[in-house]
């Protein structure tokens, strides 16, 4: 396996977040982002220049490829090049539909969607990173191999003059599941709660579009709408991917791995006394604390499975994660891993329960069901992984998809037996509000008529 | 050294119960297979754990041909959490079916009749519940198995036990991180079944 050399520098920058947006837009990278200034997440990490591509069956390293199994390349880079620096490797994600290639054969239906690669890390020649764009905060990464690739200049990245957003407009195409067939949806998941298939599932549709805004113009937009710890910008091939996710799947550090499922959301007030009320009442529901220690068990039983014996402890339950907007319900659960193997984690926890269901497994195959078509990367994870192995995941919620004028996003809800069809419709259409209105989405008569009563 | 076959459903907290089970016996063999991988049936086992999961009892892969073919003719120790009680009701003929208010992640109060299986346990304790399907009729008792606890607001059949065999199953989670008295709920299984 290759040696991968890293050499550290410190540069002094006046950047902002709109420049790394412009630099991973302009030079095939990646933008791992954090605005959320209550819960950072502390760092934002921008590639740039990628070297080593790996995909499910083959990598690409400089000029040339060979046929390789994903998870386990990962773990032999790691291996070869294991040290103690605390600063990205890879940077990538594993998509949804990848669940079916981590389970056993013929337990899913093999759903695709789109030519997203279902898995992607790769290996960026420059990284910069920096917690809070501070001038003399910003450490630069250069990863040195010993094979031929194409050298890129960072003098370009520090002299890059960006094009202020010139505007546009976004137009609505469809949904993967009408309003009848989103509400059938819901009323058959309530049907296999019934009769004992799971105790819940997430159920979610797919919004298509097209739009004369730019990849980047959407993130500063979307990255503007929420606060957002786990945010992401990434060009991968012609695609973009543009997340402004706030919940982690995991992370690793040292030997322990740490999983922070959220349910449960209460608006939050400007008037403190029914702010202070609005979180009495999160605290108090019994249905939010109920969805949220079963995904709590399902994440222990998944971290029991890298984990050594008795190592794996709920830290505590619930806990109150406090937004600029809402309030969540959250919870914490740490492990010891009793070896360090991606291969073996994203098989033990992918994909996560909190946007998939329990039992996992028959959730998957119900949603297979119901949505009718893949997820492609959406609820899938992107993240880091560090030379000391350390990483951290998020979970690809709020999510937007561009390619070539064309967007895509899904929005959905866990689906338990108290659900009302109609109100988890229009739950949808409220949390697809948030993007259109950010992507400046024309009025939409099937998403909007039940919102403004016409 | 003994072997202990956990026999997973396709659920997602069979590994909770592992992990409980190998906190309690550290020094037992512990083998997880899921319920229709035919290899189970070269292993030689000498204590069956049958995981929670989804669906019906009958929905449970090779486990009644397993329960015929070993369990039952070696008298084989069997604790059945959940789908795994539900089998063991099923199969003695107990009916289960839709009950009325199911319960997804919630703790409730549990009262047992002191059998020795709930030894060093306080008569009420609290656990967590995960189930649509259950025991319809507590008075359906037939003449080989004993129901020992009951859920103390709906009274419906929270244990049961064999009259003659080695053979228990509880409807609520032991392995749930919300439910009490898990640790000694397994230890007096194998003390009483496993270790007498």
């Amino acid at each position: 396996m290759w040696k991968i050399k890293p050499e550290i520098s410190k540069k002094k920058l006046s950047w902002n977040f709109d420049l790394f947006f412009h630099a991973a837009d302009k030079f095939d990278g990646t933008f791992l982002f954090t605005n959320d200034t209550e819960n950072n997440s502390g760092k934002n990490i921008l590639g740039v220049n990628p070297v080593v591509v790996i995909n499910e069956n083959n990598v690409q390293y400089g000029n040339r490829s060979k046929k390789i199994s994903a998870p386990h390349l990962i773990d032999e880079i790691l291996s070869t090049n294991n040290t103690d620096l605390n600063y990205p490797i890879f940077l990538g994600y594993l998509g949804y539909d990848f669940k079916d290639k981590l389970e056993e054969k013929g337990l899913y239906a093999g759903l695709e969607h789109g030519n997203l690669p279902q898995i992607y890390f790769v290996i960026y020649e420059y990284y910069i990173i920096t917690e809070n764009f501070k001038k003399d905060d910003f450490n630069i990464v250069k990863l040195n191999f010993e094979f031929e690739h194409t050298r890129f200049d960072i003098e370009k990245v520090f002299n890059l003059k960006i094009n202020e957003d010139t505007g546009g407009s976004s137009k609505y195409i469809g949904s993967s599941l009408t309003r009848n067939e989103f509400r059938a949806g819901v009323e058959k998941i309530k049907k296999y709660v019934e009769q004992g298939d799971i105790y819940q599932a997430n159920l979610t549709r797919e919004i298509t579009g097209t739009t004369d805004i730019k990849p980047v113009g959407l993130a500063q937009r979307l990255s503007q709408s929420n606060p957002i710890e786990f945010g992401v910008f990434s060009k991968v091939n012609d695609h973009y991917i543009i997340s402004t996710t706030p919940e982690r799947f995991f992370r690793v550090k040292d030997n322990v791995i740490t999983a922070s499922p959220v349910k449960g959301t209460i608006e939050r007030s400007i008037d403190t006394v029914i702010d202070e009320q609005n979180l009495q009442i999160l605290l108090n529901s019994d249905k939010d604390k109920a969805e949220l220690a079963m995904i709590v068990d399902l994440l222990r039983n998944d971290m029991h499975k890298i984990c050594s014996v008795n190592s794996v402890f709920v830290k505590d339950f619930p806990m109150v994660k406090k937004l600029n907007n809402v309030y969540h319900l959250y919870s914490e659960i740490e492990g010891v891993l009793s070896e360090i193997s991606y291969n073996k984690i994203f098989r033990a926890l992918f994909p996560c329960g909190s946007i998939s269901g329990c039992p996992k497994v028959r959730s998957c195959q119900i949603i297979e069901e119901l949505e009718g078509i893949g997820r492609g990367a959406y609820t899938g994870s992107f993240g880091y992984i560090n030379f000391n192995t350390n990483s951290d995941f998020n979970i690809l919620i709020r999510t937007l998809f561009y390619r070539n004028g064309y967007i895509s996003f899904n929005v959905g809800g866990g689906i338990t037996l108290l659900s009302d069809p109609e109100m988890e419709y229009r739950e949808t259409i409220h949390k697809a509000n948030n993007i259109y209105n950010a992507i400046n989405m024309e009025e939409i008569w099937e998403e909007r008529y039940c919102l403004t009563g016409k | 050294m003994k072997t202990i076959l956990i026999f997973d459903n396709y659920d997602s907290f069979t590994y909770n119960l592992t992990d409980l089970i190998m906190k309690s016996r550290p020094d037992y063999n512990v083998i997880v297979k899921r319920n229709r991988d035919i290899d189970i049936l070269k292993i030689d086992y000498d204590v069956l754990v049958i995981s929670p999961g989804p669906m019906t009892w009958k929905d449970t892969g090779i486990l009644k041909e397993l329960f015929e073919e070993k369990n039952i003719p070696k008298e084989i120790p069997t604790l059945g959490i959940c789908l795994g009680m539900q089998f063991i009701a099923g199969y003695y003929g107990i009916k289960v079916d839709k009950i009325e208010k199911p319960v997804h992640g919630s703790q409730v109060e549990i009262e047992h009749l002191n059998d020795p299986f709930f030894k060093d346990i306080p008569n009420q304790f609290k656990s967590v519940r995960y189930n649509s399907l259950g025991i319809i009729d507590k008075t359906d008792q037939f003449k080989n198995i004993d129901f020992i606890a009951f859920e103390k607001n709906s009274g419906s059949v929270m244990a049961l036990k064999h009259k003659n065999l080695p053979f228990v199953g509880l409807q609520y989670h032991p392995e749930s991180f919300l439910s009490e008295y898990g640790d000694r709920t397994l230890n007096n299984f194998f003390k009483i079944y496993v270790e007498n």
